[in-house]
């Protein structure tokens, strides 16, 4: 909780700087923005490393593979990366940019996903 | 004159034999004729090897009843009371490890989705990811307790190759004749077309029912929606029909054929009392205790065969019973914060489970079926 009422107070106070700043310094306020949202993400990292270690436990104790979750961790982690730096690209305007970077993210998470996909396509062929 | 004197011999040996037993009825030895139908039922169950039976107990079945024995099996309620026993531990061993699974993907779902949410639907990719991964723990599960269940259709199939000729063997020493060997001929019948049905359609229809459903999960698509539906409704239908034609078959052969075991055994009675006069009365007797003990033989062999059945399914039953009740919970609790896709998915592997459940349930209940058959034999 006092996680998440720090995040609220830095990105509020961003925001409102930002939108002061944007005036003068469209660049700095770009910035502003890049480095908040880089903020946020670094005072949730140990909530977020909680929550899959608690995973990760949870599926040692039921003898899931951890790549199993590996994949889905770091494709989670690719949508993340993806839709922030795609919405900092619409913010300054960057439309196309956004629309490529949001392309990139989807080959990088099918990629990540590839020996997910063999497996189970593997299983699925073995059932049949 | 040499068939008189032959009818008179025969006369006077058949008085001779009677005095003692005549004798023995008078004084009302009771003692004496309990130990002589224990005689009988012993040799009864030395002739139909029912130590084979007692010894093709399947490996979990038989240390879950340890040694029991047919003559001890007359005690149904000590029987039971020791399958719950030996059950108890099973159940939290069954319990703990499908709960596991059923809470990483749980939170595999909520994770995925919540981050798609977080993103108003632009995190699919992630959904993607959930979806494989829930796939490859829940496929790897539906493969091994299809394999179990799998496995343990085969143990009672071979159980039942032992059972069911020791019991017809015991219903007809009892004097059920011809319903024991029609009720032989159509439990063996359904239980091999159940069985054959079970490994080359069931089984191969749970495991493409499946298949499909997590295609449908990854891909999309109306078609493979229409398949998987249409592969569930067959796997129930199949399953469905073979139970009823055999309750249907049984029915019929039982009512028919223990009709004609009653008037058999009744006239047979009458005959021997009618046509001989003197030593009539005695072996009528004496028929009635080899088939009194024949019958207390038919019924132990039936409660031996019924825990040997219910111990040979009841880990499989327990273990895929838990994880479709588990599955389907899953289910319904990501239904409410999880992707469509993946509750789907999860639905369906709960819905695999439980038609493997299904058809060991099936199987189990067409012996059940047929031992209390045989053992409510009209006579």
């Amino acid at each position: 909780m006092s996680i998440l009422i720090k995040i609220a107070a830095v990105a509020v106070a961003g925001t409102v700087l930002g939108l002061v700043i944007k005036k003068n310094s469209p660049e700095m306020a770009l910035m502003l923005t890049v480095s908040l949202a880089l903020i946020a993400l670094y005072l949730a990292f140990d909530t977020i490393k909680s929550v899959t270690d608690f995973i990760k436990s949870l599926a040692d104790a039921a003898k899931i593979s951890p790549a199993v979750l590996t994949i889905v961790f770091k494709t989670i982690g690719v949508s993340i990366v993806t839709k922030l730096s795609a919405d900092v690209c619409r913010d300054a305007g960057q439309s196309s940019v956004a629309s490529g970077i949001e392309l990139a993210g989807a080959f990088t998470a099918l990629y990540i996903s590839l020996p997910l996909l063999k497996t189970v396509m593997g299983m699925i062929e073995s059932l049949v | 004159m040499k068939k008189a004197i032959i009818i008179f011999i025969m006369t006077f040996v058949l008085a001779l034999l009677q005095m003692p037993a005549a004798c023995a009825a008078d004084a009302g030895d009771v003692q004496a004729a309990a130990m002589t139908a224990e005689e009988v039922r012993e040799s009864q169950a030395e002739a139909l090897e029912t130590d084979k039976l007692e010894n093709a107990l399947p490996g979990d079945a038989g240390s879950l009843l340890g040694d029991l024995k047919i003559t001890d099996s007359l005690d149904l309620s000590g029987g039971v009371r020791k399958l719950l026993e030996g059950v108890q531990g099973g159940v939290g061993d069954a319990v703990t490890g499908g709960l596991k699974s059923a809470a990483v993907i749980l939170i595999i779902a909520i994770l995925c989705s919540t981050v798609n949410t977080a993103f108003e639907g632009g995190a699919k990719y992630a959904i993607l990811a959930g979806v494989l991964a829930i796939s490859a723990v829940s496929v790897l599960n539906v493969n091994a307790f299809i394999g179990l269940g799998s496995k343990t259709l085969d143990d009672m199939n071979t159980f039942s190759r032992m059972l069911l000729p020791t019991l017809t063997g015991a219903a007809a020493a009892s004097g059920a004749i011809t319903s024991a060997a029609a009720k032989y001929a159509a439990t063996a019948l359904f239980m091999d077309i159940m069985m054959s049905v079970a490994k080359s359609v069931v089984v191969p229809l749970i495991y493409a029912y499946t298949a499909t459903s997590v295609a449908e999960a990854a891909l999309g698509g109306e078609g493979l929606t229409g398949a998987s539906n249409l592969l569930k409704w067959l796997t129930k239908t199949i399953m469905m029909g073979i139970v009823l034609l055999f309750v249907a078959y049984l029915s019929l052969t039982g009512v028919i054929s223990g009709t004609t075991d009653a008037v058999t055994t009744k006239a047979l009675k009458t005959t021997i009392s009618t046509v001989l006069p003197v030593v009539g009365g005695i072996i009528a007797d004496a028929s009635e205790t080899v088939l009194a003990g024949a019958s207390i033989l038919r019924n132990a062999i039936g409660i031996f065969g019924f825990l040997a059945v219910a111990a040979t399914c009841l880990f499989p039953f327990l273990h895929l019973g838990v994880n479709y009740l588990l599955y389907k919970a899953a289910a319904g609790v990501s239904g409410a914060i999880a992707d469509g896709r993946i509750t789907r998915l999860v639905g369906a592997v709960g819905t695999a489970f439980g038609m493997m459940l299904g058809l060991v349930g099936a199987s189990a209940l067409m012996l059940f079926i047929s031992i209390i058959s045989v053992i409510k034999v009209a006579t």
